[in-house]
């Protein structure tokens, strides 16, 4: 019994233990927490408000299509929709909240098989695809040119690299697709000018489609790419400069090691550090980001989707896909913040 | 070191190649068939159209939207074009009506669905008793008298006029419900429907084939319904000239149905859509640039003599539109006056608005191709009532014209006055709200003239923009925030052109809840429950003979003889027009961008020589023949009748 007593006192103090060390990260992750169950409330409040009446939203819709008087259409999409536009906004709110403890993202109103799960499993790899490459890209292309810009901070480089990181912040990168687009796809049509791949490809690991695929997304990359480079350059000169002014700079200069291995070794791994963590942010970011810009390129993202359930009043949908981005934007914060205590004990300590 | 540097670069050159050839191929084929050889591209029609990216479903009634399938995959029994009411017969051969209220269809011989099998009675009967639609509240049963033989027998209390038959047998679908597909489902309707009582004698309310069904079968009828729509068949249920071949989330592709009854007239292979956000800037751009053939409706002036000069091969016709735009007063909203809340929209008040406009101004910045009217509010477009009232009544409809002096001289008369260049009414000055639906061009720009009309005639206006008609609607009808005047449609069919069309618009659905009017209670005695809830409205008979209620003609409509119903719609149109409840700034014209080096026979090849822009919009007095043809060139309005009928074909064929 004694023994017992041992193993749980013992057990208890660890318990303790990884609950004092830690707890930053239990701080953060009740936080996260919060955010996300108020973020959950407010979405679902707001959503509900957007201007507009479901049912005739959708009615005019069938109108439209078929031909056909408003009263009767008005009949149909009452007979149609999953939604009861009587229902007690607060029911409904509980109901979503137990939806959302099971793992039931929701359902489209429209069409009850087609869920939030489905929608993110079809659209979001095509978002990620094309974030996660402009964003190595950019990240790639704007700490090498930020590198530069510290290490020779005189001459004609520095010059046009400034003008270009001025000039790619003060475009809005929808501005530049439209750019691209009317300029690559309809005046020159090099690029296609919407969707994923071609329609005569079949989907599959098979050359004709991954060039198809690749064909397609060249514009959109682009697109965030460029808007995207002057960020990362800048932050990179800024932490780059810093760098440049630490003692083991100036002491292998005074090695004489090579400028070369200085830049690759000394200043740009150092430098780099802080911008890792700013890479996850961001990745959220731009995929949460993403409507925008999908939208211009008919690129069917969860983006475009999202902008669409937007356009129908599908509730659900809507409710669902912004729990996911949220979700996703709070949780990539949470793992920044945790990098950020693991590399930096400081952090853990003031907390 | 600098060699691998090289040598790490290839695979990027090497997928950038891989980008470009494989994205820049070409894919023309040639086609043996006649004796004009068509390239793929000469036997493709390109369109934009917009389908459920994720979901859809192979069927039309699932609550997908299946996009340009609803235009060449899905057919009606007849098909009318919008806005002239022509019918084609296309499942059904003929039909014809008998004087004992019942009507014979008679199914094409040689019309098959996608996968192969006839079109029999078996599937068209189907159809209406899975869906129960608006028909078949006129109806009392459907009777199988052979596989390509069905008699409708109709309610002989509700029986609709020959016209309205054969129209209201247009507006359904019933190609969609194949019976051996979804024989699960519509044995469980028929089950349901047959287990539900027959309606009493004389009943004019809601009962499809006569039933009234009781709530738990209302509530099995709907889970039903919702399994139905649910179901998702392996091939896309369809009997029309064009199949579905492949799909992605953003291209469709469709090819010609070589065992469709009239595949002989059709002279394209194909169709390519592509799936719009409805996203103006891509519509224009593919329209300039040549990736699509067509596309309805118009384009802000400068933006479609872009177009047209962009792309040599591009027109644009313009056809009626059967609605007309102008102003709604909201006529529950109150003004301070001498520290008392008053309506502000007065008969003086009313009339006055009727002056102080340029229609003509207000027009062109709403649509310059449309037809200018100086008539109030009718709840029917100038050409619908045109073609429905006598012409004697219709003249009788006063006109307005821009009179600034009169304007002011009602306005004075209704205890308004003008000081310091602005007016005022009891002391306050009046500010009016002007809500529109921003997402319509027409509708913004004739916003924009009123509110500079307004302001150049001394009354402040502020222009309040409704992100679409949704929002829009939901505002302009709300009891609380509800601005003073709405510019929206003033009088619209969304269906066939038959009057009712208009008036179920003006009085059951969107223009009496934007002019607020009153509606009946519980409370009032002389109230029938049908009528709970519906608009108080009476007006003044044509012939000067009384008064009449106006829900008391609109249900009975369908039922009138060609002569009756001249006289119902007279008394409708032009009693309403003497309340001045709104302002009929112009008769809308939409349009068609077609891209006639693709399609050949289009009509009105003498004003295309002039110009590509084609101003010229046939009406059916003076010109039918083109004022049929112009409206077929919309596919909005025709759907595959231009293919069906052999209209429209590669302009190659031409040569």
């Amino acid at each position: 019994m004694k023994k017992i007593g041992k193993v749980f006192t013992r057990f208890w103090a660890i318990l303790r233990e990884i609950g004092y060390r830690y707890r930053y990260m239990w701080q953060r992750l009740g936080l996260a927490l919060v955010t996300l169950f108020f973020t959950t409330i407010i979405s679902f409040f707001l959503v509900r408000n957007i201007p507009g009446d479901v049912i005739l939203s959708y009615a005019q819709e069938l109108a439209i299509q078929r031909g056909i008087t408003i009263e009767e259409a008005m009949r149909l999409a009452v007979q149609i929709l999953n939604y009861d536009p009587e229902a007690n906004i607060f029911v409904q709110f509980f109901e979503y909240l137990g939806g959302l403890l099971r793992g039931n993202l929701g359902s489209s109103m429209y069409v009850l098989d087609v869920t939030v799960v489905r929608v993110i499993r079809q659209t979001l790899p095509w978002t990620l695809f094309v974030a996660s490459i402009a964003l190595i890209l950019s990240f790639l292309i704007g700490t090498w040119l930020g590198t530069r810009l510290a290490w020779r901070r005189k001459g004609a480089e520095e010059i046009a690299v400034s003008s270009y990181i001025v000039v790619s912040n003060s475009i809005p990168d929808y501005l530049f697709g439209l750019l691209l687009l009317y300029v690559f796809a309809y005046t020159y049509p090099i690029f296609p000018t919407n969707g994923n791949y071609d329609i005569m490809t079949d989907p599959g690991i098979n050359l004709p489609f991954i060039g198809s695929v690749l064909y397609h997304a060249a514009l959109p990359i682009l697109a965030l790419v460029f808007t995207q480079v002057g960020n990362w350059a800048l932050m990179m000169k800024g932490s780059a400069v810093g760098v440049l002014g630490e003692d083991y700079i100036n002491a292998a200069k005074a090695r004489g090691i090579p400028d070369r291995i200085i830049v690759k070794k000394y200043l740009k791994k150092n430098a780099m550090l802080p911008l890792i963590t700013s890479l996850a942010i961001s990745f959220a970011y731009l995929f949460g980001g993403s409507t925008l810009m999908e939208t211009i390129f008919n690129y069917p993202g969860i983006g475009q989707q999202f902008a669409s359930y937007i356009g129908r009043l599908d509730y659900p949908m809507i409710q669902g896909i912004l729990f996911f981005i949220s979700s996703v934007v709070i949780f990539v914060n949470l793992i920044a913040d945790s990098i950020y205590s693991l590399v930096d004990p400081r952090v853990r300590r003031d907390a | 070191m600098k060699r691998q540097k090289n040598q790490s670069i290839l695979p990027f050159i090497a997928a950038f190649a891989t980008i470009l050839v494989t994205g820049c191929g070409s894919t023309s084929l040639a086609s043996s068939e006649g004796p004009i050889v068509l390239s793929e591209e000469e036997r493709t029609f390109n369109i934009l159209h917009n389908w459920d990216k994720v979901g859809m479903k192979n069927h039309l009634n699932a609550g997908t939207n299946v996009g340009p399938l609803a235009w060449f995959s899905v057919e009606s029994l007849i098909q009318y074009v919008r806005s002239t009411d022509e019918v084609y017969y296309i499942l059904a051969e003929s039909v014809e009506h008998h004087s004992n209220s019942t009507s014979t269809v008679t199914l094409r011989e040689d019309a098959t669905w996608h996968d192969g099998s006839d079109y029999v009675a078996d599937d068209m009967i189907a159809y209406y008793i899975v869906n129960q639609g608006q028909v078949t509240n006129y109806m009392t049963s459907l009777e199988k008298i052979d596989d390509k033989t069905v008699l409708i027998n109709w309610k002989p209390q509700m029986e609709p006029n020959e016209r309205v038959k054969t129209l209201l047998l247009a507006v359904d679908r019933a190609g969609a419900v194949q019976y051996d597909e979804f024989k699960t489902f519509v044995d469980e309707a028929n089950r349901i429907l047959t287990s539900s009582p027959q309606a009493p004698s004389g009943y004019t309310g809601w009962a499809p084939f006569g039933r009234i069904a009781s709530q738990s079968n209302i509530n099995d009828y709907m889970a039903n319904y919702t399994a139905f729509k649910n179901y998702n068949p392996d091939w896309f249920v369809g009997t029309g000239p064009f199949k579905l071949s492949r799909k992605t989330e953003t291209e469709m592709l469709l090819v010609k149905n070589e065992d469709y009854w009239a595949a002989d007239s059709i002279k394209f292979d194909f169709i390519k859509a592509t799936n719009s956000m409805n996203d103006l800037n891509q519509k224009y751009n593919m329209l300039s640039s040549g990736a699509i053939d067509y596309q309805d409706g118009l384009a802000p002036e400068a933006t479609m003599n872009q177009i047209l000069l962009n792309n040599p091969k591009m027109a644009h016709y313009k056809m009626f539109d059967p609605g007309a735009i102008g102003v709604v007063f909201n006529l529950a909203k109150k003004m301070q006056v001498n520290g008392v809340a008053q309506p502000i929209w007065t008969d003086k008040v009313r009339e006055a608005f009727q002056y102080i406009f340029d229609r003509e101004e207000v027009k062109n910045a709403g649509n310059p191709y449309a037809i200018t009217s100086w008539r109030p509010l009718m709840t029917m477009a100038p050409s619908e009532a045109q073609k429905y009232m006598s012409p004697d009544k219709y003249a009788e409809i006063e006109t307005f014209t821009h009179d600034e002096q009169t304007a002011a001289n009602l306005l004075v008369e209704a205890g308004w006055n003008k000081a310091d260049g602005w007016w005022y009414n009891g002391g306050t000055k009046v500010k009016l709200n002007i809500h529109y639906d921003g997402s319509h061009p027409g509708m913004s720009g004739a916003a924009v003239a009123v509110q500079a009309a307004l302001t150049s005639f001394g009354i402040e206006a502020i222009l309040k923009k409704g992100a679409d008609f949704n929002s829009w609607f939901g505002t302009a009808s709300s009891d609380a925030w509800a601005h003073e005047l709405s510019i929206c449609w003033t009088d619209l069919n969304m269906s066939f052109s038959f009057p009712t069309g208009s008036f179920i618009y003006a009085y059951k659905d969107i223009t009496a809840k934007v002019l607020h009017l009153p509606r009946f209670t519980e409370d009032d005695p002389s109230t029938t429950v049908i009528e709970t809830n519906g608009f108080d409205l009476t007006l003044d008979k044509a012939d000067g003979s009384g008064t009449f209620r106006v829900i008391d003609v609109l249900d009975g409509m369908y039922y009138l003889n060609d002569d009756d119903l001249t006289e119902v719609v007279n008394d409708l149109v032009l009693g309403v027009s003497k309340k001045n409840y709104g302002i009929q700034f112009y008769q809308n014209v939409t349009g068609s961008f077609i891209n006639i080096g693709k399609l050949g026979g289009v009509p009105l090849q003498d004003y295309l020589e002039t110009s590509r822009n084609v101003t010229y919009v046939p009406n059916f007095e003076d010109d039918p023949d083109n004022f049929y043809a112009v409206a077929r060139l919309n596919f909005h309005f025709a759907y595959a009748v231009p293919f069906i009928s052999g209209d429209l074909y590669p302009a190659r064929l031409d040569d």
